[in-house]
C-alpha cells in the first residue's frame, strides 16, 4: 500500500539521486553513469531510461504515489516519460546525458516555480513525475 | 542615585527638568545620555529591580481578536524592563522599511535610514554589540564562512548581531547610580498625566505607589518610555482635560498595534550533509556574534508588493551511530581512556566506515559538521491598520488605571508575503541544489498551526509629520503638547520584520540629542 506521506529519509533516498547531488557535484554523476549506454527504444523503454536514474525504486515509488494520490488522475507512463524527454532536448544515448538533461529540467522547474507540494514538500514538477512513473511501474 | 517611592513622604513633591518615565531599554539608553548635563533628571520606574507579583499584575489585560499571549507575560515591569527577558538579536531596519510603500498602506517614516545610522552607530555599543556593521560582505567569505548562491534579485543573505544579551537594568544599574544629576525612582508608578486647559503642555505626573504612597512630579519636559503597549495606554487614560485622552485628537493613540508574526515554517533536507552553514548557525568573528538571515530583495518585494520578511535558519547535528560512537571514542582517547563499551563502538564504526570516513574528511578539509536539516524560522512585517489596536478596557487595575483590551491582526498582505516568501525560497534551495524544503500546513487562519508573535509591541504612538496621520512628529513629541515626547517601538509608523530593540535604542539616543538642545 502507498502512503501519501513522505518520510524526510524518502525524500533523502530520491533527491540525492537526482537534481541536488548533481548540482553541488556536477561531474559526479556523468562520471557514475555515463558508461550506460541506452539500448532500450520505444515509448515503454524510455519510462525505463527516467526510472532506472533512480537508485532507490521505493522510496521514488513512495512519493510518486503520495503525488498522485493527492492529484487524483491516472497517468499514462510512456506519454509522461516522452514529454519529461522531450522537454529536455531529448533523446538520448547514454543515461549520463538523461541525468544531466534531467538535472536540468528540475532546476528549470525551480528556476519558474514549477512546483508541487507532495507530503509538505516543495518539489519540481519533474521530479515528482518522475516518481510518479515509478509508482506506476512498480505497481504494475 | 537610586530612590525607593515607596519610603517617600506621601504627598511629595519631585522637581525636574526632565522626567523620564519607564526604565527599559529606551529609558535607560536616554537617562544615560544625561549623564554630566546640565539638565537634573528623573527616572520613574513602576518596579524593583527584580520580578514582583503586585507590579508584574499591573499589566495584567484582556486580547480579543486574533490569538495572543497574556499581556502580563510578555513584558517585565521592573528595573530594565523587557531586555529582562530580551533574546538580544540585533539588526537595523532595512532602507525600504523607511520608505513609503503604496501597497502598504499608512507606510513611510518621515525621514530615511540614512538619518538613523548615526544612532545606530551608538545603539550597537548601548546594545553590548562590537562596531555597527551589517554589510554581509564585511562577515563572509568564499571558505568557510560562504552564503548560500540565491538569485539576488530574489533572496538576499544578510547579517543580525546577537548581544549576550545585555540586561540593560543589571548593565547599567552601577554607572547610573553614580550620576550625580540624575535621580531614578523605583516602585513609582505614573497614575494620570496633567495637563493645562487646552491639553497643550504637561503639568505634572500624579503617581502612585502599590502601597498606597502618593507623589506628583514636576519637569520641564516628560518622556513616556513605558512600552509600545503601555505608552498608549496611559495616554488614553489621561482623559481628564481631553476627550479620549491626551495627545488622541485625531483618535490615533492606540491605533496601529503591531506585533511580528514570528514562528517555525518548516525545515531544508540538505541535500549535502556536509553543506558550510556556519554563518547560518551563527559564528563569532572579530568579538561579535553573527549570524546570517535570508530576506527577500527589495526588487522583489517592490515589485510583488510583499512586506518584509526575514527567514532564520537553525542547524541540527546530523550523526550517524558510527560517527557518534567514533566521537565517543575520540572523546575518551584525549583523557589517555577508552569508553567501557568500547567494543560496541568500534563495531558501529566498522558498520558505518563510509560515513565516519566521510566526516573525518571534512573536519579535515574545511571544518564542516554533518548536518541533517536547517530549521526555518521566518519573521514578518506586519500592515498598519488602524483597526488593530489598543483600547481601555472597563477593569481597572490596582492603582484604579483602566487595564488594556488589545485586539490586534497581522493583516491579509503579512499572510500574502509570508505564503509567497515561503514559495521563493523553496524555490532556491531547490534550483541552487541545496536541498528540498518541507513545509508546515496552513492552520484555520491561514499560518501555520503554531506560529507565534515575537513580543514586540509596535505603532500605537505612530511616527507623522502630520497630527491626522501620527501621534508623535519626527522629533517623537506628542503632536499638540510642547513638553511630552514618547520613546520606545510605539513610535515606529511601520515595522519592518526586524527586531525592534536596536531601533527603538537609536531613536532614543537620537530623541536624547534633539532634547539636549531644548531642555
Amino acid at each position: 500500500m502507498i502512503g501519501n506521506i513522505v518520510s524526510r529519509r524518502d525524500l533523502i533516498r530520491v533527491f540525492t539521486c537526482l537534481g541536488a547531488s548533481a548540482t553541488l557535484f556536477p561531474g559526479f554523476a556523468s562520471i557514475k553513469t555515463a558508461s550506460g549506454k541506452l539500448t532500450r527504444d520505444k515509448a515503454e523503454n524510455v519510462v525505463g531510461d527516467l526510472t532506472d536514474l533512480i537508485s532507490n525504486q521505493a522510496s521514488a515509488a513512495e512519493i510518486g504515489g503520495a503525488y498522485l494520490s493527492q492529484s487524483g488522475t491516472a497517468i499514462d507512463p510512456g506519454s509522461v516519460a516522452n514529454s519529461i524527454i522531450a522537454a529536455g532536448g531529448g533523446p538520448y544515448s547514454t543515461l549520463g546525458e538523461t541525468r544531466a538533461a534531467l538535472c536540468d529540467q528540475i532546476r528549470n522547474d525551480f528556476t519558474h516555480g514549477r512546483t508541487v507540494l507532495v507530503g509538505g514538500w516543495v518539489l519540481s514538477q519533474t521530479e515528482a513525475s518522475v516518481c510518479a512513473l515509478v509508482a506506476v511501474t512498480s505497481a504494475s | 542615585m537610586f530612590v525607593d517611592c515607596r519610603q517617600l513622604t506621601d504627598g511629595s513633591l519631585i522637581e525636574t527638568d526632565l522626567c523620564i518615565v519607564g526604565a527599559g531599554a529606551a529609558g535607560i539608553a536616554l537617562a544615560r545620555e544625561f549623564a554630566g548635563h546640565a539638565a537634573k533628571v528623573a527616572v520613574i520606574e513602576s518596579g524593583g529591580f527584580e520580578q514582583e507579583e503586585e507590579s508584574q499584575s499591573l499589566y495584567e489585560g484582556t486580547v480579543t481578536g486574533f490569538p495572543y499571549r497574556s499581556l502580563d507575560s510578555m513584558r517585565l515591569r521592573y528595573f530594565g524592563g523587557s531586555t529582562n527577558h530580551w533574546a538580544g538579536n540585533c539588526r537595523p531596519l532595512d532602507e525600504a522599511d523607511f520608505l513609503e510603500r503604496p501597497w502598504l498602506p499608512y507606510s513611510g517614516w518621515p525621514f530615511k535610514r540614512h538619518t538613523l545610522i548615526p544612532y545606530y552607530e551608538r545603539a550597537q555599543a548601548v546594545c553590548g554589540l562590537q562596531a555597527f556593521d551589517y554589510d554581509i560582505e564585511s562577515w563572509s567569505n568564499p571558505g568557510k564562512l560562504r552564503t548560500f548562491q540565491f538569485d539576488p534579485g530574489k533572496l538576499l543573505t544578510g547579517i543580525k548581531h546577537k548581544s549576550k544579551p545585555l540586561r540593560f537594568g543589571t548593565a547599567y544599574r552601577d554607572e547610573l547610580d553614580r550620576v550625580s544629576n540624575l535621580s531614578i525612582y523605583h516602585h513609582g508608578n505614573l497614575v494620570d498625566i496633567e495637563s493645562n486647559d487646552s491639553a497643550s503642555h504637561i503639568s505634572g505626573l500624579r503617581c502612585l505607589c502599590l502601597t498606597g504612597t502618593s507623589f506628583r512630579v514636576v519637569a520641564k519636559t516628560y518622556i513616556l518610555a513605558t512600552g509600545g503597549i503601555e505608552n498608549a495606554r496611559l495616554l488614553l487614560a489621561s482623559d481628564r482635560v481631553q476627550r479620549g485622552g491626551l495627545g488622541n485628537g485625531y483618535d490615533l493613540v492606540g491605533r496601529f498595534f503591531m506585533e511580528h508574526p514570528h514562528g517555525g515554517i518548516g525545515n531544508i533536507v540538505l541535500s549535502d550533509r556536509f553543506t558550510l552553514v556556519q554563518l547560518y548557525r551563527g559564528e563569532t568573528i572579530r568579538n561579535a556574534f553573527v549570524k546570517a538571515v535570508v530576506t527577500l530583495s527589495p526588487e522583489l518585494l517592490a515589485g510583488e508588493e510583499l512586506s518584509n520578511i526575514y527567514f532564520n535558519l537553525g542547524a541540527r547535528l546530523s550523526r550517524s551511530e558510527g560517527e557518534r560512537s567514533a566521537s565517543e571514542i575520540l572523546k575518551y582517547a584525549r583523557e589517555w581512556e577508552l569508553p567501557d563499551d568500547l567494543g560496541t563502538h568500534i563495531g558501529n564504526v566498522i558498520a558505518d566506515l563510509d560515513d565516519v570516513a566521510d566526516a573525518v574528511y571534512h573536519r579535515m578539509t574545511d571544518d564542516a559538521d554533518p548536518i541533517g536539516t536547517l530549521s526555518l524560522h521566518c519573521r514578518v512585517e506586519p500592515t498598519p491598520d488602524p483597526e488593530s489596536r489598543v483600547t481601555l478596557a472597563a477593569q481597572p487595575d490596582r492603582l484604579g488605571i483602566r487595564q488594556v483590551d488589545l485586539s490586534w491582526r497581522p493583516g491579509a498582505l503579512a499572510l500574502k508575503s509570508f505564503n509567497r516568501g515561503v514559495e521563493v525560497l523553496a524555490m532556491e534551495v531547490g534550483r541552487i541544489g541545496l536541498g528540498r524544503m518541507r513545509i508546515r500546513p496552513s492552520g484555520k487562519n491561514g499560518w501555520p498551526p503554531g506560529f507565534g508573535v515575537s513580543g514586540h509591541h509596535i505603532g500605537t504612538t505612530r511616527m507623522h509629520r502630520r497630527p491626522d496621520l501620527g501621534v508623535v512628529n519626527a522629533d517623537c513629541r506628542v503632536h499638540g503638547i510642547d513638553n511630552l515626547y514618547i520613546a520606545g517601538s510605539s513610535v515606529f509608523p511601520t515595522a519592518g520584520c526586524n527586531n525592534p530593540t536596536l531601533t527603538l535604542v537609536a531613536l532614543a539616543l537620537r530623541l536624547a540629542d534633539h532634547l539636549k538642545k531644548h531642555v
